[in-house]
């Protein structure tokens, strides 16, 4: 069982206050028999390069241990490998992956290990680079192609939001895009304005474009352009889960 | 053995003992309403299956399978096709309907219209012919007229 997994730590867990956590954590991976091949984050290596020879030597199963941020990083090329993906929310601290993967801490985590669950999610992509939650346009008047029939364009400005997880289902193979206007009125939850100003639809493939160049926020990463395009891969990426949690509580807020 | 979120079980192709336990499958994320709202406009070739509510601007072509709703400040200058419709803002344009349009006070149409069935609130104004009972038996009485109605 153990020559199946591989584990990627955050390179923060080297830090002196975590070094009982990951002490723990090792000796229960050895304990239920799923001690495995490790790897480091550092600055100075890439972690692809890492994962990649844990595939070559036949390994299916990487398991990323640290956070949220840590597991997003990864996922800009983990979706391309052949591989089932686990996560140990070791760092602690508000996960959304934890509530999304049925996984609360660490005892759950291993339990999510050992039980072999999956579940398959959609990726989204943006150019060449995948994403899991979503890709925001802040403040942009950029227009957005949509599905090559129609073209979108906040007038005002706005923001424009294109999520896989979190206001999207990750299983439906759709993108789920939001666009939330500049102009809006700010209003008391007990008042429901007469209009929207929140407007919502969903696409599989769509152009950002603006004469201006625009940054794009991508699973918490910057990107600057003028054209982009924005896809989603329907069952991308295979992920070990516990036995709560799911979808029941993947929104996001 | 694992599962997959349609809750059909799926098989694991480690050689792995693993547990008998399968899951129920999890409930799905509604889908929401399609919405445009103000301060967004839409250009080509738009519409859906489910509902949709417009309070922007579109033009092109609209079609909606479900029931489009057209907002007070919305405008709309697109061949319309809806299974149902609701219109409070302004639309230049034909308009077929499947089953019932709802013109508000506010409605303002400048094309021809087609539905099942109707319904005129005071100071709705349409600037076309209006055909109502498509698909069906029509009678003479309710052959193509054009309405104008000036609002009070």
């Amino acid at each position: 069982m153990s020559s199946s997994f591989a584990y990627v730590y955050d390179e923060r867990l080297a830090e002196y206050g975590f070094h009982r956590d990951v002490a723990r954590f090792e000796a229960d991976l050895v304990g239920f028999g799923i001690g495995g091949r490790m790897a480091r984050l550092s600055l100075f290596k890439k972690a692809k390069d890492s994962v990649d020879d844990f595939v070559r030597d036949g390994l299916r199963h990487v398991v990323i241990v640290g956070d949220d941020e840590t597991l997003l990083r990864m996922m800009s090329f983990l979706p391309e490998l052949p591989v089932t993906i686990g996560f140990v929310p070791l760092i602690g601290g508000p996960s959304i992956f934890s509530s999304l993967l049925g996984i609360k801490n660490t005892k759950s985590a291993i339990q999510a290990l050992t039980g072999r669950l999956t579940a398959t999610f959609d990726i989204g992509k943006v150019g060449d680079k995948f994403f899991l939650t979503k890709v925001v346009i802040p403040d942009t008047r950029a227009e957005l192609e949509v599905d090559g029939r129609f073209r979108l364009r906040p007038t005002e400005g706005g923001t424009i939001v294109v999520s896989n997880l979190g206001e999207g289902d990750p299983r439906d193979g759709l993108l789920d895009v939001r666009v939330s206007s500049a102009s809006a009125p700010k209003t008391f939850f007990w008042r429901k304005p007469k209009e929207s100003f929140e407007t919502v639809l969903r696409m599989t493939q769509g152009y950002v474009r603006s004469d201006e160049p625009v940054q794009l926020i991508v699973d918490g990463q910057l990107l600057e352009g003028t054209s982009f395009k924005i896809g989603v891969l329907k069952k991308k990426a295979r992920f070990l889960v516990g036995r709560e949690g799911l979808l029941a509580s993947a929104r996001i807020s | 053995m694992a599962f997959n979120f349609s809750g059909k079980p799926e098989k694991d192709t480690d050689d792995v003992p693993v547990p008998s336990y399968v899951p129920a499958p999890a409930a799905p994320i509604p889908v929401p309403v399609t919405v445009i709202a103000k301060g967004v406009r839409i250009e080509g070739d738009f519409g859906g299956d489910g509902d949709m509510r417009i309070d922007g601007e579109v033009s092109g072509k609209l079609t909606v399978g479900g029931t489009l709703t057209v907002g007070p400040d919305a405008k709309i200058h697109a061949e319309v096709k809806a299974g149902s419709l609701v219109i409070s803002g302004s639309v230049e344009g034909n308009i077929t309907v499947d089953a019932r349009l709802d013109l508000k006070a506010a409605a303002k149409i400048k094309g021809d219209v087609r539905a099942q069935a109707l319904t005129v609130e005071s100071g709705a104004t349409i600037h076309g012919s209006v055909d109502v009972g498509q698909g069906q038996k029509t009678l003479p009485a309710m052959e193509t007229k054009t309405v104008k109605e000036e609002k009070v």
